[in-house]
């Protein structure tokens, strides 16, 4: 994925052999081949992490749901059935781990806090900071960034898939499961959205 | 052409659109500075993100291949049975729970009584002049089985809160440590475990001097919380909380900016639980939470959650708790 090198038109996937090979590791899965499994996991763990990682903003929660999500795969392997893209299936998978903690984080912080009388526990103290090198660059990375979690919900999948994950509009909608007509629409509204919002970075 | 909309300047930057589109957006971006800006401004937040992270695939690779992982890391909601000194914000009187010894008293000195809470556990004692006290958890008091004449001398150690009555002819002193609470009539919480090693005395009503024995002490008044150190100094805590002493005899467990040690320690002691820290960056933690005594599931998870960190069970039956840590 290029933002500004060779063109491609849009419908004919980007990277064929690899959809190809991906799916071979799965079906190796599926049949107890553990090198299969093991380079599966060396493929996408780090790109599913990060995924993690936008919802949840935690490192350690976002390992672990990807961990779990790999380990379920393991565990229920017999019954797993093949997907039409594997990239889609993962990504979505994560999706709806890192939703599904979101939502019960909230339930279970209302439930405390309604039924036992509990102030919310708050902490304080230095929370760890990832190091930053080049200051600029990286202050409107953060604006950006922050910009970025004021999207509407669908928006914002959309653009972090597409832009973050760098996977094209037809492997975007694979993962949620939608049209690429309203990808396209929502990555141009993302990017309409976030240019009135970060009008005092870009001049 | 005309001004390219957004969602086709997106299809640009994304590699999406066909080479017709992108040959006409050039031309249309060459033809004045102000198209440029225009699209530079959606390149700059196209292109701008934070540094990718690091992730530790090998510890997760080692972790999905242990044999018996996929059980769920999170915390899983087990029914448990606590010990029912703690199931209500039941007070027992006297014996229940506690071990009592009678030492034999010499000529001079009355004999005494002995009470000790395990972990987990506290009770009430009444006292014979009157007065009472709750003992905390992990606590250890020694009590005349007679006031005499004179001062009325209990010796603590650990944590109690006192409900002294009111006599100006008899001193009511509490020693603990190297130090002694004195009043005449007041209600105050004594805190003296040896792992703190400094005594500290929170009083709700009156007033109570805190120093050495035989010594001039310090008068700490009501709402305030003296704080005696092994050298002898007192010193008044500003910014400690009158609940945070004084709450759990009322059922609740208060904590205002405390760091997170000490609050798992307190919940160790109340819950005769193992709690630990994984990893230095969450001891650098405060809280600050008020909790029902009840429980102490939701009081775990409220915490886990406040500082983001996973809750792990081990040892026999799950008493050991680690707060925290990587998978």
């Amino acid at each position: 994925m290029f933002a500004f090198g060779p063109l491609r038109d849009s419908g004919v996937p980007a990277d064929a052999s690899r959809h190809a090979r991906e799916l071979e590791w799965f079906d190796g899965l599926r049949t107890g081949d553990e090198p299969a499994f093991e380079a599966l996991f060396r493929a996408y763990a780090a790109p599913l992490c990060d995924f993690a990682y936008s919802y949840l903003e935690s490192e350690s929660l976002a390992q672990e749901i990807v961990q779990d999500l790999f380990a379920r795969l393991w565990e229920r392997r017999d019954t797993l059935e093949r997907p039409r893209s594997v990239q889609a299936y993962l990504f979505g998978a994560t999706r709806n781990r890192a939703l599904n903690h979101l939502r019960g984080k909230r339930i279970e912080t209302a439930f405390l806090r309604r039924l036992l009388h509990v102030g919310q526990a708050r902490a304080s103290g230095a929370r760890p900071v990832p190091p930053e090198d080049d200051l600029h660059a990286n202050a409107l990375a953060q604006a950006v960034a922050r910009a970025v979690e004021t999207l509407p919900p669908r928006c914002r999948d959309v653009f972090i898939l597409t832009r973050d994950q760098q996977l094209s509009y037809a492997e975007a909608a694979a993962v949620l499961g939608i049209a690429p007509k309203t990808v396209e629409i929502h990555v141009g509204r993302a990017l309409t959205l976030l240019r009135a919002k970060l009008s005092d970075w870009l001049s | 052409m005309d001004t390219p909309s957004d969602l086709l300047l997106a299809r640009y930057l994304a590699g999406e659109c066909s080479s017709a589109e992108a040959r006409d957006i050039d031309a249309w971006s060459a033809a004045s500075p102000a198209h440029r800006a225009r699209l530079e401004q959606l390149r700059a937040i196209w292109t701008a993100r934070r540094p990718p992270r690091t992730w530790d695939v090998e510890a997760m690779w080692r972790h999905i291949r242990r044999p018996g992982f996929g059980h769920g890391a999170y915390w899983q909601r087990e029914p448990r049975r606590w010990r029912p000194a703690l199931a209500a914000a039941a007070v027992l009187v006297l014996l229940a729970g506690g071990v009592v010894a009678v030492m034999r008293g010499s000529r001079r000195a009355p004999p005494m009584r002995e009470y000790a809470t395990a972990r987990g556990q506290r009770i009430t004692l009444q006292l014979p002049d009157g007065s009472s006290l709750q003992l905390a958890p992990q606590s250890h008091v020694r009590i005349p089985a007679q006031f005499g004449d004179g001062v009325r001398d209990v010796y603590l150690d650990g944590e109690a809160l006192f409900s002294v009555a009111h006599d100006a002819t008899r001193p009511f002193r509490v020693h603990s440590q190297d130090a002694v609470a004195e009043d005449i009539g007041t209600r105050f919480d004594v805190r003296a475990y040896a792992e703190d090693s400094t005594v500290a005395v929170a009083v709700a009503e009156g007033a109570v001097s805190l120093g050495r024995l035989a010594a001039e002490g310090v008068v700490v008044r009501a709402g305030q919380i003296g704080t005696f150190a092994p050298s002898g100094l007192v010193g008044m805590s500003p910014e400690g909380a009158l609940a945070d002493y004084l709450g759990w005899a009322d059922g609740r467990l208060h904590f205002e900016n405390v760091p997170l040690p000490a609050v798992l320690r307190a919940i160790g002691r109340w819950y005769d639980l193992d709690v630990r820290i994984a990893g230095p960056a969450l001891a650098t933690r405060s809280i600050t939470a008020e909790f029902t005594l009840g429980a102490p599931d939701e009081m775990l998870r409220a915490l886990a959650l406040a500082v983001d960190a996973r809750l792990t069970r081990s040892g026999t039956g799950g008493r050991i708790i680690t707060l925290g840590g990587t998978p």
